[in-house]
């Protein structure tokens, strides 16, 4: 009997040795995807990777994002932390209830104290290059205040008014402040951690977390990996272990995925599509889906000067492109025509009139500009960086469609995108054009226009506005090194000059008909305010150096009023009547201003400045047993993200 | 003793031209325009939330004031100079998180490690092909020899690197597409390392190993009674190395400078190459500062080492 027993515990042991220990150890879920080039950190807060990384994954804010196939990008904003929320009927308070179930990574419980300390830490001193734009901090009361170290942290507008409600005040209303909380920048941190370890809380072996995933090994540029976070209360996938690979911008990662070394493998190029298309098992993993949030298209040059100020000018441009062909050929049928800022499907989309390839009216319209066939028209350049095929395709239309040669010149990278692409404006440009793609950052009412809002800051106005609004900006930068304020006369004529500004902006605010573009315009401070404080401060002053500071601050205060004042005037029509419904959109919760959005867009998109010609494919393939995976569609997009939702089948 | 001179020379001379090298790139830097804060500034900000004025000058005097770029540039130069001297850089604007000397820390003997066993692999292999080219010149044995070191010279290493990934790791499954850390991650980028300079180094002995053996001496050998094995390995091989040597430093400095930084790229090596390819398009001043800094220091030392061994293989050669 006793042989018999040890006969069976022998052979029970092969069994499971035999069966890989099945039943005792089970398998790990392990999903490995490619990632930015790199993941500096894993601070939340400043505009790089890992605040996409930090939105649901490792961190958990009030709100946060959730799929919704209906939704712009695939995505809507759902209350994670939040249980429940009112706002004032001004918009600038907001009151949130927290659930009590919540914890961190260490397993302490996530309250309103976490989120108000962290919102101060995050404001305060001790980081003080923290990009406001990218936090829902912007609009809290006093924020900018505290950055600027002017008053302390403890007066910001965030107050935990027990262990799980908090209150935010706001300086400006922010009906879709809840949308702002699912940003990274939004995130809450540790505070016993970050008090203990200082600026090295973040890294692996001091990591406390609330998100569903904390990361337990980091090499940067080449590796993440989170695994579970076994305090995590709430909804969550099967997937035990997420390897992060990151790869370079332009590496091909279709080898890594056949390798079996990634679980999802990014397209690059059209070479690659044409690879994965004809290979029987990787087309069976293929997918595809558009980047709404993220139009491609051209601007007109920000140079000053008027050639292109004529809109039939403009329109005989945007007119004259065959987008589809564009998309079909040159892009490989790795994007989709369009020539509007929204896709066809999407709510916004669907009531905008998309720019039609019209070539005989085109050809009308440059007639009618004064430049029949192109005669008379100056030399025209379209500005690259790079390579930009795309843009041949386009200047080979114009000279096909119009008779137009354009000639197209590269510009060094940075110089191209900070100067060229996103700036004020740029003397030295030719009139003409440059490249741009212009996304979304985030679920709110003002990321909806895509940028195309800068046709409103930087272009629709006649030229000698444009031109003067130029001089005074230039004037107030001059300002910071000019010296002067010594005496009390050196402020007579300031405050001549306040007195007609004030006059000014009274009759600007009698006449204008928006309520919130008076609110925005009467903003406490308002702008006499401002320079009677630094007129106080330099009757106090003590020192020349500090009389001659602020003597230039209330010169630059009244300089930026004169600037507005030049643009408000001067500005056209459509500006101004684009502007004003922006502000009413400003003014609504997100849901009511995705239904207002197409109006302010539609003028926008009718003044050719900002041309949307298409919308590009993420394609990628992934494995057959992945499911539930988010594609990240805004800026820096494509890439994954918010993993919570993601299952291995 | 006068080569403890030399090197203390050579020491001083490095230092000053660290000095004018790190003054020109600052001057530079700034002299481009465009900068890092309005880069992120304006693709990120005006979209929605349109900032004011002042709004924007605070954020850019706290960005200034964290990063020292409210001082005036002397300034801000010996500042980077001081703290330079004590390996202290700082954080790059593009990771606030950590400070480049951790980076480079992190990095540097990774790249190091990438170059040197390239190197290794390129002599161990280029020194033998060039001595069996040389010795059976103009058979087929020099032709094949020739012909692999010039395809291996003139095909990139980054599509060498392509290549070998399609073959070893996609095809026969071998080895890893990328990664560094386990013998078999190293494997490929090493090779794809060694490639170019195993065809420069193999065409240098050919070459230098022929001119050896006509030389006199070479003859008075054979004439001696010494046998082939023995003239070449005993006379010829000694001083054919010595431009080999010369080769030697200038391409670890290149592959450290350069050929490293693809290499790194399309086999995701954490190395200090991308850390400092993308600083100049963003403008990320600590960072560019401190890779020419850096580079340049490696190569100035991989010289100077270069001068040593040179003058230690042949004694004619006077360290001055």
């Amino acid at each position: 009997m006793r042989a018999v027993r040890i006969w069976s515990v022998v052979v029970l042991s092969c069994l499971l040795v035999v069966s890989g220990g099945a039943g005792v150890v089970a398998k790990e879920n392990v999903v490995q995807l490619p990632f930015f080039d790199n993941i500096p950190s894993f601070i939340p807060y400043y505009w790089q990777s890992q605040h996409i990384l930090a939105q649901g994954t490792i961190f958990e804010g009030l709100f946060g994002y959730a799929p919704d196939p209906k939704g712009l990008g695939g995505v809507k904003v759902v209350p994670v932390i939040a249980e429940r929320w009112t706002s004032s009927e001004d918009g600038k308070t907001w009151t949130i209830t927290l659930r009590k179930d919540k914890k961190w990574s260490n397993g302490d419980p996530v309250t309103a104290h976490d989120f108000e300390w962290t919102y101060k830490y995050v404001a305060g001193p001790e980081l003080p290059d923290v990009p406001m734009w990218a936090s829902p901090l912007q609009f809290v009361k006093n924020a900018w205040a505290v950055k600027a170290g002017a008053v302390s942290p403890d007066e910001l507008g965030v107050k935990a008014l027990d262990d799980y409600t908090l209150q935010f005040t706001l300086w400006t209303p922010r009906y879709d402040f809840n949308s702002w909380l699912a940003v990274g920048g939004a995130m809450p941190l540790h505070r016993k951690t970050v008090e203990k370890y200082g600026s090295d809380w973040w890294r692996p072996e001091h990591f406390v977390g609330n998100g569903p995933y904390v990361p337990i090994s980091w090499v940067e540029r080449k590796e993440t990996v989170l695994v579970k976070n076994n305090n995590y209360v709430g909804e969550r996938g099967n997937v035990d272990r997420i390897v992060l690979k990151n790869f370079a911008a332009g590496v091909s990662l279709i080898q890594a995925y056949q390798a079996g070394e990634l679980d999802l493998a990014w397209i690059g190029n059209v070479a690659e599509f044409k690879f994965v298309k004809s290979n029987p098992e990787l087309a069976k993993a293929f997918h595809e889906t558009v980047m709404d949030l993220f139009w491609q298209g051209y601007q007109i040059s920000r140079g000053v000067n008027d050639v292109m100020d004529n809109k039939k000018l403009r329109e005989a441009f945007a007119l004259a492109i065959d987008r589809e062909t564009l998309a079909r050929t040159v892009l490989g049928g790795r994007a989709v025509a369009s020539g509007k800022y929204w896709t066809d499907d999407d709510p916004i989309g669907e009531q905008l009139k998309a720019i039609p390839f019209d070539p005989a009216r085109a050809k009308e319209l440059l007639a009618e500009a004064g430049y029949p066939g192109g005669k008379g028209l100056p030399t025209l350049k379209f500005y690259i960086t790079g390579n930009m095929p795309e843009v041949e395709f386009v200047v080979d239309q114009w000279k096909k469609n119009l008779g137009v040669n354009v000639l197209v010149e590269n510009i060094e990278s940075g110089l191209y995108w900070n100067q060229y692409v996103w700036a004020n404006w740029t003397p030295e440009a030719a009139p003409g054009f440059t490249r741009i793609g212009a996304p979304m950052n985030s679920f709110e009412a003002g990321a909806l226009l895509k940028n195309a809002c800068h046709t409103l800051w930087f272009y629709d106005y006649p030229t000698a506005v444009r031109k003067n609004s130029q001089e005074i900006w230039q004037l107030r930068e001059d300002y910071l090194t000019m010296k002067g304020g010594l005496t009390a006369a050196d402020w007579e004529p300031l405050f001549a000059k306040k007195a007609q500004l004030v006059a000014a902006k009274e009759e600007i605010v009698a006449r204008e008909p928006s309520k919130h573009w008076i609110a925005e315009m009467m903003q406490k401070p308002t702008f006499d305010e401002q320079f009677d404080e630094v007129y106080e401060k330099w009757k106090k002053a003590t020192t020349d150096k500090d009389k001659i500071e602020y003597w230039r601050q209330a010169n630059r205060i009244l300089l930026g009023e004169e600037q507005f004042q030049v643009e408000y005037t001067g500005m056209n029509e459509t500006n101004r009547q684009a502007r004003r419904l922006r502000y009413e959109m400003l003014n609504l919760p997100f849901e009511k201003a995705v239904e207002m959005a197409p109006r302010v867009l539609q003028i926008i998109q009718d003044q050719y400045y900002m041309v949307p010609l298409y919308m590009d494919k993420a394609q990628y393939v992934l494995r057959p047993n992945i499911e539930g995976l988010m594609i990240y569609k805004f800026s820096w997009g494509p890439a994954v993200f918010n993993f919570k939702y993601m299952n291995v089948k | 003793m006068a080569l403890l001179k030399y090197i203390g020379k050579r020491l001083v001379t490095i230092a000053f031209s660290i000095v004018v090298l790190t003054v020109i790139t600052y001057c530079l830097m700034y002299a481009a325009p465009g900068n890092f804060f309005d880069i992120q500034r304006y693709q990120t900000a005006a979209g929605g939330t349109n900032l004011s004025k002042e709004q924007v000058e605070v954020l850019r005097r706290g960005f200034e004031k964290k990063y020292g770029l409210d001082q005036p540039l002397w300034k801000q130069i010996l500042v980077y100079l001081g703290d330079a001297v004590r390996f202290k850089f700082g954080p790059s604007f593009s990771n606030p998180g950590m400070t480049i000397e951790e980076q480079i820390r992190q990095k540097f003997p990774v790249t190091l490690t990438l170059g040197l066993l390239g190197m290794a692999l390129a002599i161990l292999v280029g020194i033998p092909l060039g001595i069996l080219a040389a010795l059976r010149r103009n058979t087929w044995l020099d032709y094949t020899a020739t012909f692999l070191a010039m395809i291996g010279q003139v095909i990139p290493a980054y599509v060498i690197a392509v290549l070998l990934i399609i073959l070893f790791a996609v095809t026969l499954g071998w080895l890893p597409t990328s990664g560094w850390g386990s013998l078999r991650q190293m494997i490929l980028p090493v090779v794809a390392v060694a490639l170019g300079p195993m065809a420069v180094i193999a065409r240098f002995m050919r070459v230098s190993l022929l001119d050896t053996l006509n030389q006199d001496y070479i003859r008075t050998a054979y004439a001696k009674g010494g046998t082939e094995r023995a003239v070449i390995l005993t006379h010829a091989l000694r001083n054919s190395l010595i431009p080999i040597v010369t080769v030697i430093g200038p391409t670890l400095a290149g592959i450290l400078a350069g050929s490293a930084v693809w290499i790194e790229q399309v086999f995701r090596v954490p190395g200090i190459g991308q850390l400092f390819v993308t600083a100049a398009g963003f403008r990320d001043y600590p960072l560019l500062v401190t890779s020419t800094f850096i580079l340049a220091l490696s190569v100035m030392v991989m010289n100077l080492l270069v001068d040593i061994a040179y003058a230690l293989l042949d004694p004619r050669i006077k360290l001055e």
